[in-house]
């Protein structure tokens, strides 16, 4: 009878494709809503995670990580002197504007490394190399930058060119890969001491103070000790990354805005999905009663609709599914729009679309279980 | 209104057994003053090899009749007898097994799935019965066959003709071997020839 069941649903072509779009339609706007948002999460902490150091010690007030409260530039040698802690180096971050050749400007994100150490330097070099950097007025850029800072060339801008940061020319050296920062503007590599002199003149520049353990202390009993002995707010990368995430979660419209897309996409499958199951139900009825009065069981018609709405559902969750890979292989490909799906999408999304068929399966039993055969004798 | 009854009893020799026996059967249809009775003190018997027709103006209790013959319907009162089973003191497992094993259905309006094919269609009493589907197959095709439907299978049944919907009808009511037919006007699409066959 399992036969039965698809070829009667696959059959009614119209009702299966309208079955399997609404099934289809929920995964992706829900799949899609929820790679969005873990997308963006994860430009939230875009600069921890081009910045590869163990611990971060800011301003205590700082909650995430592209939340800017200078410090004295003497944080860093209270950090060096905590017990346990390897090495400390200084981090500026900064947004600031880059002239481009046709008089418009260009948000870009400036981060100014330790001179010496050149600790939290790219790791991945498309173009030139990090030791050029020692060399004056030198920066380097990010894939996107390119993009970005090439408005107005004649070609685009590559190792060797120049562009102005604050009346100051900046010389490129590198263009390496970076991970794309939530505030949109490309990342800007270059030592401390000139970025400092590349931003207007503050008391206080220093952003973060990066930090190690020594080999055999453990990373949280060093971070707490940081944070005791200096009163400063320290944290591990990983804790920083949870803590910058949390931040916009609660602190933006974000989830409240990527919750609505994916809710809309639930009840959009969930009522498509519903109503034509249940219309299909209501033109089987007949048919339903005919299997009925010839010896089909309740039992029987029930695994029967079960089968339908479940088979509808994995067809349509997984072309929804398999739409929004090819969506996030685009987005991933142009490097404009935040996507992540990590493998608790498919798992939560695979869930509620069981919901949804567990649903529409109920709404059939219950009118299935209620059918009197007689109907059949009904002309 | 009860349902009058005609009876054509074939040559045979001794007293054949009864098949069906109604006794004292009443039903009635609606609640209260709306209350309307359909049969009534409805008593009848029905031997085997014996043709049976239950004729009657539109509305008479006839297809309410059948419906408890084929146990789809329960009687308000009496007891209702079909092939030694007493349908009135079944539960509703027991009454859906009899009806798969031992009776054949022919609807006044066939009740064909239009999604199968006309071979799905006369398999289904079969898979219902739990057999393989290619068995189920096979002897769907070889009925089809004997109806004068051959090569017409996999075609949908809305493609048929109303005569020859009646055919698919008629091959799926018999191909699981039924003891008892049930058939509800099953001569509307033949011509008169065709009827008194």
């Amino acid at each position: 009878m399992n036969r039965l069941a698809l070829r009667m649903l696959f059959g009614d072509q119209a009702k299966y494709l309208m079955l399997v779009s609404g099934i289809t339609f929920a995964a992706i706007l829900m799949a899609q809503g929820m790679s969005l948002f873990s997308g963006l999460m994860m430009w939230t902490s875009s600069t921890l995670r081009n910045v590869r150091v163990p611990i971060w010690v800011a301003d205590p007030t700082v909650e995430q990580v592209n939340d800017n409260k200078p410090m004295r530039d003497t944080a860093v040698n209270l950090v060096r002197s905590v017990p346990g802690v390897a090495w400390a180096v200084p981090l500026y971050q900064g947004n600031t504007q880059a002239k481009l050749p046709d008089g418009s400007s260009q948000l870009i994100t400036l981060l100014g490394l330790d001179p010496d150490t050149l600790i939290g330097a790219p790791q991945v070099f498309i173009a030139g190399d990090l030791a050029a950097l020692r060399a004056p007025d030198t920066v380097i850029i990010d894939e996107y930058a390119v993009e970005r800072l090439s408005v107005g060339r004649p070609q685009p801008i590559g190792v060797g060119d120049t562009f102005e940061l604050n009346d100051r020319t900046a010389r490129i050296v590198g263009i390496c890969e970076a991970h794309r920062s939530f505030s949109g503007g490309p990342y800007v590599y270059t030592t401390y001491d000139r970025a400092v002199s590349f931003v207007p003149n503050q008391r206080k520049l220093l952003s973060y103070v990066l930090a190690a353990p020594l080999p055999g202390e453990d990373l949280a009993v060093v971070v707490g000790r940081i944070a005791a002995t200096t009163r400063l707010a320290a944290f591990t990368a990983d804790d920083f990354m949870w803590s910058s995430i949390w931040w916009y979660i609660i602190n933006t419209g974000i989830p409240i805005n990527v919750g609505l897309i994916v809710g809309i996409g639930f009840i959009i499958g969930t009522a498509v999905s519903g109503q034509t199951f249940y219309s299909f139900i209501l033109e089987n009825l007949r048919n339903l009663g005919a299997l009925k009065a010839m010896g089909a069981s309740t039992g029987m018609l029930c695994r029967m609709l079960i089968l339908q709405a479940f088979s509808v559902g994995f067809i349509g969750y997984g072309i929804g599914l398999g739409v929004v890979s090819l969506l996030g292989y685009g987005a991933i490909a142009i490097k404009k729009v935040p996507f992540l799906l990590l493998w608790q999408i498919p798992a939560a999304v695979f869930l509620a679309v069981l919901f949804i068929c567990t649903l529409v399966s109920v709404i059939g039993i219950v009118r299935v279980a209620r059918l009197e055969p007689t109907i059949v004798f009904r002309s | 209104m009860v349902a009058s009854t005609h009876s054509l009893r074939t040559a045979s020799a001794g007293e054949p057994e009864s098949v069906v026996r109604l006794t004292g059967i009443d039903k009635a249809f609606g609640l209260g003053a709306a209350r309307t009775p359909v049969l009534r003190q409805t008593t009848f018997e029905a031997r085997r090899g014996e043709l049976l027709m239950i004729v009657g103006p539109s509305g008479c209790g006839k297809t309410t009749l059948l419906s408890m013959i084929a146990g789809t319907l329960a009687a308000d009162a009496g007891e209702i007898e079909v092939l030694g089973h007493a349908l009135h003191r079944l539960p509703q497992a027991a009454l859906t097994r009899f009806r798969s094993r031992h009776l054949g259905f022919i609807f006044q309006s066939f009740n064909l799935i239009p999604t199968l094919s006309v071979a799905e269609n006369v398999a289904v009493p079969l898979l219902i019965q739990g057999r393989p589907w290619r068995e189920a197959h096979d002897r769907a095709c070889a009925i089809l066959a004997a109806v004068g439907l051959a090569g017409r299978e996999r075609e949908r049944p809305g493609r048929l003709s109303g005569g020859q919907q009646q055919r698919v009808a008629i091959a799926r009511a018999l191909v699981h071997e039924p003891p008892l037919l049930i058939c509800d006007e099953p001569t509307k699409c033949r011509g008169t020839r065709g009827a008194a066959r």
